[in-house]
């Protein structure tokens, strides 16, 4: 039985949602094409991006091709928490149909 | 604690994200734009026999017969050219390797009826080629069907349908009398791509965030 109260707060919000799903889609996302596919402001992705930065769910990469580029990915604590999120909330509408 | 319907909202959410970022486009627009230039550019040159003067030049060939194979084989290359440099573009902008699991999975889903379409275009002649190339090139495309978008299901089924009345129209013996195999190339690689390209083609739309200030940004 799960404990629904360990619902992780940092991931249960709907911007932070996003980027944490697509960023467990792909090895790395660039910061326009998270922009794009979220259709974010650039200060909104910002800040739910620092937020999930801080708390060690999402690693930062600076780096310089062309042009300089700043790429996202999952830390292995940030996955781990998005299956758990995903297990809870699955757990929860489980409990719902019951 | 969430209600179960604020729970089945985010993981719907989720679902549909993961679909969208996992979409892989075989065929992009500039691809398509490609393929329809070369379709008529071939068909051009062939009309005004530029091509078969050339051709000609190589004595061991067959003109009527590999004249055909070896202009559409001449478009195809320049076109899976084209999609191969647009394809590297894409992947060092956005910091991918060239071969990403999208392109993986598009490859393992267009390579058997692709490699039917290749022994075919080999072994046929050229009244038949066109319609068997169209009926696995349709093939080929709905194979990605299951994560490709669906304007590529579309270009799939028109290809697939243009090819089986094509080959219904040789057997009963129409074909010839409305229609040649290049002008059957041109209306299907040429035309359905032309019409993809333009439906297809990426606009920019300006994004309005509902509550994004300048400040935001």
């Amino acid at each position: 039985m799960f404990d629904f109260d360990k619902l992780d707060k940092i991931i249960h919000e709907k911007g932070r949602l996003g980027i944490m799903t697509l960023l467990a889609t792909r090895p790395s996302w660039s910061f326009q094409d998270l922009k794009a596919e979220l259709e974010m402001s650039d200060g909104n992705l910002i800040t739910h991006l620092r937020t999930l930065h801080d708390n060690g769910y999402v690693a930062v990469t600076k780096e310089i091709r062309d042009r300089p580029q700043t790429s996202y990915s999952l830390t292995s604590k940030g996955r781990k928490s998005f299956q758990d999120y995903l297990t809870i909330l699955e757990q929860i509408v489980k409990a719902g149909r019951q | 604690m969430p209600s179960s319907t604020e729970a089945e909202e985010n993981l719907r959410v989720i679902r549909s994200l993961m679909e969208k970022a996992t979409i892989y486009r075989a065929v992009s627009a500039p691809t398509a734009l490609a393929g329809g230039v070369a379709a008529l550019v071939v068909s051009t040159l062939w009309m005004q026999n530029l091509f078969l003067k050339w051709l000609e030049s190589f004595k061991w060939l067959e003109p009527s017969v590999d004249s055909f194979r070896i202009r559409w084989f001449l478009a195809l290359i320049f076109t899976l050219a084209v999609n191969s440099l647009l394809i590297l573009r894409e992947a060092r902008r956005r910091g991918d390797p060239l071969i990403s699991p999208g392109m993986r999975a598009a490859m393992v889903a267009l390579l058997p009826p692709m490699l039917c379409g290749a022994v075919f275009f080999l072994i046929m002649g050229p009244v038949h080629t066109p319609v068997y190339l169209a009926v696995f090139y349709g093939l080929a495309l709905l194979a990605t069907g299951h994560f490709a978008p669906r304007s590529i299901v579309w270009l799939g089924w028109s290809f697939l349908i243009a090819g089986l009345v094509g080959y219904l129209s040789i057997v009963d013996g129409s074909f010839s009398a409305m229609c040649t195999p290049d002008r059957f190339m041109v209306l299907t690689f040429g035309g359905f791509h032309f019409v993809y390209a333009a439906c297809t083609w990426p606009r920019k739309i300006p994004v309005v965030v509902p509550g994004a200030t300048r400040s935001d940004v």
